[in-house]
């Protein structure tokens, strides 16, 4: 009797709006305090005390930070999740695979991920490069000036990126190079998911939206917030990070939600579904790390960067203070630390990205 | 329906520990047929989506107190078709005292698909303990034996409400209905 299965009027539109509910009151909630196993719990303290020792300055924060389940590795032995990490470091640019290994490309800045990872756009010197995560070259374009920043459209056909103080367009092929603006502040560049719509900041430190394929002006949504850095979510919210605060806004401008810390916000990210954000703040000499209001972890020093995991599940940490990165359940409940990131990529390495399998 | 016994324990326990997808998986596991099984005994989709997500966030409410050996829907199913019968005995009050033009001002939007339309209008005949108790054995699959610890009712009163509910069913629709 197949017409028990076919679905009731109005029962999609009922489930989005009814989910929207359901997820805030299960924000919201208090979660009643877990049973705890005491055995787990001493030998948990028990591992942890020596690690503190074993690692002085960095033993301290990680003691300070330990959860319901610490691993830690000298080495980065496998991403816990899937996807590709991209490592952008004094030398060059690292790939680092879901296995562990790691490809070295030579030479390259700033490097990011196309939308569906299988290029990477990159700064070499005065050129743009378009190579593929195993160093196959496919494109090159020369400016006069040093390239900044490219940043790939949602579909991967627009690069946007910077040459001097001039925010430049060109196709994903390489063909169509040509200047957007030069009324641009060099830094965060977003994409409009499904759009060529590109956000940027002016010179007024005003967000700028323009549609690349489109020459017109610009439309402009004033804020002191001085964005560091900017996302668009998947339902067309442009999220933007200031030093103070993050701000929300809706596709046209106005601002929806203002998120203030008490500290200073040194790096967020929206999830991927844009359902979340998470923040990095530092207060105190320490850096709390917040998935929306929860309290994910929180270590002494600065915590530089943040990237989630592509299926949303987990964060990567870039932890400067203790030469760590720190891979973090989104929950909080499991920590796995990686030391000797200095050593293993060289001098001050930030992260580029973490992007599909 | 898809999904195990086992991806629902898992997805409640990760609920439990604040797993967001986990709850999300949940959600959309269980959705369509809360929904359905409100609007099938309501006839009506505003009222259908207030009884499935306050279904929801009584779930919600209770999760840390959720023994997870127990299966979800059930629980779930229960409170959805014990409010569902609620709303409707309170609007066929409401009818008695001359609120029925209200109905037409709250019609329900066009049929997506005509079958079940039909199917819909057909039940809204019957009264709602007799639309309650079809809805849980045709569209949620329970046995009657499952109806009647989910509803609280004598078992024989469960078989003679499925019977004489089909049976009226089977005379408005103009086919036979097991």
């Amino acid at each position: 009797m197949t017409r028990w299965d076919a679905p009731a009027p109005g029962e999609r539109e009922a489930g989005d709006r009814t989910w929207a509910v359901v997820r805030g009151a299960y924000d919201e909630r208090l979660p009643a305090p877990r049973k705890r196993d005491w055995r787990v719990l001493v030998a948990v303290a028990a591992g942890a005390a020596v690690l503190a020792a074993a690692l002085s300055p960095p033993g301290l924060a990680v003691w300070s930070s330990l959860r319901d389940a610490v691993q830690t590795e000298d080495h980065l032995v496998a991403l816990p999740t899937r996807g590709r990490v991209l490592v952008n470091a004094t030398d060059g640019a690292w790939v680092v695979s879901r296995d562990g290994s790691k490809r070295f490309l030579s030479g390259y800045r700033d490097a990011a991920w196309s939308p569906h990872g299988k290029f990477i756009g990159a700064a070499l010197g005065n050129q743009l490069v378009a190579l593929e995560p195993n160093g196959k070259v496919h494109w090159k374009l020369a400016r006069r000036g040093l390239i900044r920043g490219p940043h790939w459209s949602y579909e991967g056909f627009r690069i946007a990126y910077f040459v001097g103080g001039a925010l430049r367009i060109v196709n994903g092929d390489g063909t169509g190079d040509h200047l957007l603006t030069h009324d641009v502040r060099p830094g965060p560049l977003a994409w409009e998911p499904g759009t060529h719509s590109l956000a940027y900041v002016n010179r007024t430190g005003s967000i700028a939206v323009a549609n690349v394929d489109r020459p017109r002006s610009p439309a402009h949504i004033r804020t002191r917030l001085s964005p560091r850095q900017l996302e668009w979510t998947p339902d067309h919210r442009l999220v933007a990070v200031g030093a103070k605060a993050i701000g929300v806004f809706s596709r046209r401008g106005p601002q929806l939600v203002r998120i203030g810390v008490a500290g200073s916000i040194s790096a967020a990210a929206s999830s991927p579904d844009g359902r979340q954000i998470a923040t990095v703040e530092r207060r105190r000499g320490r850096s709390i790390v917040a998935v929306g209001r929860r309290e994910v972890f929180k270590g002494a020093g600065a915590i530089s960067d943040l990237l989630w995991s592509p299926d949303g599940r987990w964060l990567l940490l870039e932890w400067p203070t203790a030469d760590q990165w720190l891979f973090v359940r989104s929950t909080g409940r499991k920590l796995v630390t990686v030391s000797n990131i200095r050593a293993t990529y060289g001098g001050d390495p930030s992260l580029g990205g973490w992007c599909c399998p | 329906m898809a999904g195990s016994h086992s991806d629902e324990r898992a997805w409640v326990r990760g609920a439990q520990r604040g797993s967001v997808s986990d709850l999300e998986s949940l959600f959309e596991h269980h959705w369509p047929r809360a929904y359905r099984a409100a609007y099938l005994v309501v006839h009506d989709t505003a009222a259908a989506e207030d009884i499935a997500q306050e279904a929801f966030l009584a779930a919600v409410r209770a999760l840390d107190r959720f023994d997870r050996r127990r299966p979800f829907g059930p629980w779930l199913h229960r409170i959805v078709v014990n409010r569902a019968i609620d709303w409707s005995r309170a609007r066929a009050l409401r009818r008695e005292a001359g609120e029925a033009g209200l109905e037409s001002a709250a019609a329900s939007p066009a049929p997506e698909n005509p079958h079940a339309e039909s199917l819909a209008a057909a039940l809204a005949e019957l009264s709602p303990e007799h639309r309650a108790v079809i809805v849980l054995r045709h569209l949620l699959e329970y046995t009657p034996g499952e109806i009647a610890e989910l509803t609280g009712l004598p078992r024989g009163t469960v078989n003679s409400r499925l019977r004489r509910g089909l049976d009226q069913l089977a005379a408005t629709l103009g086919e036979d209905i097991r």
